[in-house]
């Protein structure tokens, strides 16, 4: 039986301890995702608090046949994101939670201040769908699998969002010269 | 990082072989999304004030409905803090060289000094970010299961800590036994089988397992 399953069917039967494990075996991840996304500590730390909690409040919505808990967290954490946005707009929808808004980010070093730019002047080229998937395959290393199950849709589909990613950045930033350069200056 | 660059560029032609005719372009642009990351720095006393919360919170949802067994373990938990705490402040004493005790990492015992105050089976088990890894964890169910005849998904994992052990017998030779006296770095492991509480040793890869004695 899968890790998790193991965890889940332990806790469910009364060892709470269990779900201690499975923290063990998430927080680094959703806490990185939810960095990703908010690129602020303060903010991360309040969201990744959020997003344990409703999951142990939530556990019996997790329907094994739907997905793998993976996917089922990320979900909770995505939902958690849209509403710390919806919580800071009057009109939000789904498309602020890929937003990488700088004014969170002025509380950050300089120095990471200039590198968070340079990420928000790649990725704001990007659709909100696209840019999910950048930070999904690029920096979490996920398999588009599990990427599909997150934000929706077939795995096809999220390989030929992220092949479309890449061309529209190669389309807007042109000629190999630019990139080299603008890798030279990178950092 | 380049071999991840390779793997992404491999999956694009997958999906696109028109994309290999721009191949130089490509790589520029995916080395620079990863090298775009940012840098996550993530505060171990939040992890472990977290975890706390979250086991309290977790023992009072409904699935909280222990068995009569559980019931005495929760109550004997406050004991054993106090023995681990005894153990702890033993484990200080100068050890002989023939001491099995195992060789404890300073942070370890950070680790177990903040647990101190929390029950046992609340402490934080794992180093953020260094669980158990899934095989190891197999390599001993299948090795319990077997020493108590029973089914693997009968034993749980209730904590797991990385240790460094005094030999290459984890600190549990026998009189018979020759062992290398290498420090051995492996895990400290408690399930939960039979209504009981094991506790295993095994070595990294969880290809030596020991019960802990």
């Amino acid at each position: 039986m899968d890790e998790d399953l193991l965890l889940i069917k332990k806790y469910k039967s009364g060892q709470s301890d269990a779900f201690g494990l499975l923290y063990d075996r998430y927080f680094d991840k959703i806490y990185r995702y939810v960095y990703y996304k908010v690129l602020n500590k303060d903010t991360t730390e309040d969201l990744v608090s959020d997003i344990f909690f409703k999951a142990i409040q939530k556990i019996d919505t997790f329907d094994q046949t739907k997905g793998i808990f993976s996917s089922w967290l990320y979900n909770i954490a995505l939902n958690s994101i849209i509403d710390h946005y919806r919580s800071r707009k009057h009109h939000a929808d789904i498309e602020d939670a890929y937003d990488l808004s700088l004014d969170e980010r002025i509380e950050e070093k300089i120095d990471a201040k200039d590198n968070l730019q340079k990420v928000s002047e790649y990725l704001n080229y990007l659709s909100p769908k696209q840019r999910e998937i950048v930070i999904l395959r690029v920096w979490q290393e996920m398999p588009y699998k599990e990427i599909a199950e997150i934000i929706g849709g077939s795995e096809d589909s999220a390989k030929m969002a992220f092949s479309r990613a890449v061309k529209e950045i190669r389309l807007k930033f042109g000629s190999v010269a630019l990139f080299l350069l603008f890798m030279s200056n990178f950092r | 990082m380049e071999n991840n660059t390779d793997q992404i560029i491999e999956e694009l032609y997958k999906i696109d072989p028109t994309l290999k005719a721009s191949g130089t372009d490509l790589k520029a642009i995916v080395s620079l999304l990863i090298n775009s990351k940012p840098n996550v720095l993530i505060d171990e006393n939040f992890v472990r004030e977290l975890r706390s919360k979250i086991l309290s919170e977790a023992q009072k949802t409904g699935f909280n409905h222990p068995s009569p067994y559980w019931n005495w373990v929760y109550k004997l938990t406050p004991l054993g803090a106090i023995a681990g705490l005894i153990l702890v402040l033993m484990s200080r004493t100068p050890q002989t060289v023939n001491d099995t005790a195992p060789v404890t990492p300073p942070q370890m015992m950070l680790q177990l000094n903040a647990s101190e105050s929390a029950p046992s089976l609340q402490a934080p088990s794992l180093k953020a970010g260094i669980p158990l890894p899934d095989d190891v964890a197999q390599k001993l169910r299948a090795y319990v299961a077997k020493e108590f005849n029973t089914k693997e998904d009968n034993i749980v994992v209730l904590a797991a800590i990385q240790k460094d052990w005094p030999d290459a017998c984890l600190g549990q030779s026998v009189a018979s036994e020759m062992c290398a006296e290498v420090i051995t770095p492996g895990w400290e492991i408690t399930v939960s089988v039979s209504n009981k509480e094991k506790t295993y040793r095994t070595n990294t890869d969880g290809s030596v397992i020991k019960p802990a004695q």
